[in-house]
């Protein structure tokens, strides 16, 4: 009797929340409709021949190789700089662990200008070199540079996920396999591979999905991917139609690499028997490895970082006259940078503990869909997504209260769900991977003694994967502050933020303007970067 | 007529669309027979009659600011120019009238166009204010335009702007041919576009920017000055000799500045400003003698047909005309004045000494056949 109640109780809880589950990831997949709409207004006879032609085999395979060029260097960078901070007696530790994040702070396109002022043919590399006789250097424009630039600046979804991972693993199973004599690599492979593998896999699909969206880093580096041939039809006057058949294309690849992912992610059933970590903890000592372990992680700092914050440093100095006045430095911009991508921080936080809690705690197809439907947004370049809320905005947007008109085309709200919907997977990734950290015995615990549901999630539960939601939200934050197409497309008029004083001041050829925002960009997403470590548990 | 139904505006405004896709179809077909001429946009409906003005006529001297009505109220100004270039103009007159809000939104010509597209009639936007003629003839194609007062036509020249007064430009620029003076000296540069490509000296030294508006006009204006298969022909041996493209207003001049390339394709007032700027840098311009390479083309304005403030907006246009506006055109941003009272000052040769051909703007307001163009030589 007991036990039929307790489940009726479950189905219905589970009813209620995969209808709330259901309603976010509904509104995530709405805008995408309006690609849809444009694309199916094309003549059959054109969109045929928009098709079918080599251009478009080849663009997609482009989109790919980058993709998948991405993610194996990606992979190769931040694994192992997960495991040398979190593992090992790496020296200077912290520093290293902060540095190597940061990357995930800068605007990739900023990394690419940097990247391609100084490695371009004729850049400032080959004038350091030239009295050597180098009067070239090998072209970085193309698939490669786009791969690599790319690389370096989104590898830290990989390295944050693997370490957390790392640390939350219980280690007394290294030490079990040790003393049964087993090798450090065959214990890796055996014993720690499998743990982090969900984790791994998760950050992947962050930075696959990434490669594909970026669209400012393909522009500058020349590489012709979809999010290029995108932009460029919109710049077609009337290209609107191919630009949307192209969307199409891209959205197909991201939910064919979705199901991929949710084939190889396997099991994940992460809790361990107590709060994880404990037990003796040995760091590997590196001995001597300790020298190029260092130099490793310095290099993709200086490669990261110091050329790019050089490079700003570098526009400082460069003076220009006759600028108009509103290219001066205002705190505003700032301020509003940091209210909007707060916004979509908590709003994507919260949307995302549903979507989270029913993927990873009911095994319905349902949560599954949901909670992949919420990644497809992510894919999408900004400028498709802001179009399709420019569309749906400006024709029914408005409303009136009370006789007062009022409109959500150009406003914050509007703006902020573009946001929400381009970064909610962060959020939901993070926090999925909290949720399938808590031992379910802990929520039945709890109801046994005559919690209700609600309270048992708020009291028991929330209090558990607060960090994971917390760091999921910061990501939503730092990758809200960087972004740009969607901001300037929605954004109410006169309303400055640092990436588009950047853009405006870069566009113009006024670096020297773009220099204070670009470092103040930094300093801001580099504060909410350490949140996110901190969000790891305690600090070892 | 007012139309406040949502849905019919939405409907509206994707029958505009398919109406204009129907065209660029028909464009394809047409370019192909040769035949096609600028006439095809008579399907959408637009309003061809001049306004009357209030106030001072415009006139070749140059009207003064302060004969013309006072600009008051907020208007919204969707501006393809960029801040930098044209900011300062809104500042001005701001100040100058103490009840004018101009509300700026910064884009690409391009990207404002797809923006008023989707926003249909529910456009906020007063104004479109691009860096070059296309776009305001695609505007006008969407059926998206309101005539302007009857003395515009009275003071631009009618190549420079729309006969049926639905957009005027309002400063000028020519393409023309940056180089390296490290590398080159004047006289070693041909005075023929077309001489470039096949000039072995230039081979793997030459860059362009293709993804701007510019860029598409200037090939429309080969294909109608010359035909389809010259255009083709250039854009096939432009990238048989290793022409490099990039990304952005200024990467062009600096990769010149750089010694990257040596011979760059650009809208000459880049330079000027590379040259206001840094006047150190080894960078010089020169112009093709009377060909397609140094076209002369206008940025320029149009007022919307949902604007609910047309007057605002048409004698806004009128302050660009007027002295003080075109006397910024040339002052700030190195360009050149459209009427013929105010001279063009700066490092560069006046229009008189460059030479560029006779060319109708309106011939460019369909730039479908250029994007197809490119679409094939594979730079779109």
């Amino acid at each position: 009797m007991a036990t039929e109640t307790s489940q009726t109780t479950r189905t219905t809880r589970q009813f209620g929340l995969t209808l709330v589950s259901g309603a976010v990831a509904a509104a995530m997949v709405f805008p995408l409709t309006w690609i849809v709409l444009r694309a199916f207004s094309v003549e059959p006879t054109r969109a045929g021949s928009i098709l079918f032609r080599f251009r478009t085999v080849e663009i997609a395979a482009n989109s790919i190789a980058l993709m998948v060029g991405v993610t194996v260097l990606s992979l190769l960078i931040a694994v192992p700089l997960a495991f040398l901070t979190v593992r090992t007696d790496l020296p200077y530790r912290r520093f290293w662990t902060v540095v190597v994040a940061l990357p995930l702070a800068i605007p990739s396109y900023l990394g690419a200008f940097a990247f391609v002022a100084i490695f371009r043919p004729q850049g400032q590399l080959q004038s350091i070199l030239a009295p050597l006789g180098v009067e070239s250097l090998p072209s970085i424009y193309g698939l490669h540079g786009a791969t690599v630039v790319i690389a370096l600046y989104t590898y830290p979804y990989i390295y944050i996920t693997t370490r957390a991972a790392l640390k939350t693993f219980d280690k007394s199973l290294i030490d079990a396999a040790r003393t049964l004599n087993h090798g450090r690599w065959s214990t890796f492979k055996r014993i720690t591979l499998p743990q982090i593998r969900p984790a791994i896999i998760a950050g992947s699909l962050l930075v696959a999905l990434y490669a594909v969206s970026d669209f400012g880093t393909p522009a500058f580096m020349q590489a012709e991917v979809f999010t290029r041939q995108i932009y460029l039809e919109h710049q077609s006057l009337g290209g609107g139609d191919y630009a949307a058949f192209l969307s199409l294309q891209l959205v197909a690849l991201t939910v064919f690499i979705l199901v991929l992912e949710s084939r190889v992610r396997g099991d994940e059933t992460l809790y361990s028997g107590n709060s994880g970590g404990g037990g003796g903890t040995h760091r590997i000592e590196l001995g001597r490895w300790k020298w190029p372990a260092m130099a490793f992680c310095g290099l993709i700092g200086f490669l990261t970082l110091v050329l790019p914050v050089g490079t700003f440093f570098q526009w400082l100095l460069t003076s220009q006259t006759d600028v108009p006045s509103s290219f001066q430095f205002q705190w505003s911009h700032v301020a509003n940078s940091v209210y909007v991508a707060l916004a979509a921080a908590i709003v994507a936080g919260i949307a995302a503990i549903p979507v989270a809690y029913l993927s990873a705690r009911y095994d319905s197809s349902a949560g599954g869909i949901f909670e992949r439907a919420t990644y497809v947004g992510y894919a999408v370049p900004g400028i498709v997504i802001g179009l399709a809320l420019v569309f749906f905005g400006a024709n029914y947007g408005g409303f009136s209260v009370g006789g007062l008109e009022l409109s959500l085309y150009q406003s914050i709200p509007i703006l902020v769900f573009a946001y929400v919907v381009r970064f909610i997977p962060q959020s939901v990734g993070s926090t999925r991977t909290s949720i399938l950290q808590v031992n379910p015995r802990l929520t039945e615990a709890s109801r046994t003694l005559g919690n209700s549901p609600l309270r048992t999630f708020r009291q028991v539960v929330l209090p558990l994967i607060a960090p994971g939601v917390v760091a999921g939200a910061a990501l939503v934050f730092l990758t809200t502050m960087k972004e740009l197409p969607a901001t300037l497309l929605l954004r109410p008029t006169g309303f400055e933020t640092l990436v588009t004083r950047i853009w405006a001041a870069e566009s113009a050829g006024l670096y020297g303007y773009a220099a204070i925002p670009a470092l103040i960009l930094l300093v801001v997403s580099g504060l909410s970067m350490v949140i996110i470590l901190r969000q790891e548990g305690y600090e070892t | 007529m007012p139309n406040n139904d949502p849905v019919d505006r939405a409907r509206h405004s994707t029958q505009n669309r398919r109406r204009f896709l129907g065209l660029a179809g028909a464009t394809v077909v047409g370019a192909l027979a040769g035949c096609l001429d600028g006439e095809a946009s008579g399907t959408v409906e637009i309003d061809a009659e001049p306004v009357d003005f209030e106030g001072s006529a415009l006139t070749a001297d140059g009207t003064s600011w302060d004969d013309l009505p006072e600009l008051s109220g907020e208007l919204e100004v969707y501006s393809g120019r960029r801040e930098a270039q044209i900011g300062g103009l809104f500042d001005e007159l701001e100040s100058h009238y103490d009840e004018l809000t101009i509300n700026r939104r910064y884009e690409d010509n391009e990207t404002h166009l797809s923006l008023i597209d989707e926003e249909g009639q529910n456009s906020p936007s007063d104004v479109l204010y691009t860096q070059d003629s296309g776009t305001l003839g695609a505007l006008k194609r969407l059926g998206r335009t309101a005539p302007l007062t009857t003395d515009v036509a009275e003071v631009v020249r009618e190549s420079w702007r729309d006969p049926e007064h639905n957009w005027t430009g309002v400063s000028g620029r020519t393409r023309c041919v940056a180089y390296n003076t490290d590398a080159w000296s004047d006289d070693e540069l041909p005075d023929d576009i077309f001489a470039y490509p096949d000039d072995e000296r230039f081979t793997d030294e030459m860059g362009w920017r293709v993804d701007s508006g510019s860029f598409l006009a200037w090939i429309r204006a080969m294909m109608v000055e010359h035909d389809r298969e010259t255009a083709s022909q250039y854009l096939q041996e432009m990238d048989a000799a290793g022409v490099t493209d990039y990304t952005g207003g200024s990467t062009t001049p600096e990769a010149l500045a750089a010694g990257e390339v040596t011979v760059g394709f650009v809208n000459h007032y880049y330079i000027g400003r590379l040259l206001a700027d840094q006047p150190d840098v080894p960078v010089d311009v020169t112009f093709t003698d009377g060909d397609i390479g140094s076209l002369f083309n206008v940025s320029g304005a149009a007022v919307l047909d949902s604007s609910d403030n047309k007057t605002l907006a048409r004698n806004f246009i009128r302050h660009l005309l007027a002295r003080e506006g075109q006397e910024f055109f040339v002052e700030t941003n190195s360009e050149y004045a459209l009427i013929e009272g105010v001279e063009y000052v700066g490092d560069l040769p006046t229009l008189d000494q460059i030479n560029p051909p006779e060319f109708d703007l309106n011939e460019l307001a369909d730039l479908e056949p250029a994007v197809d163009l490119l679409r094939e030589a594979g730079l779109r």
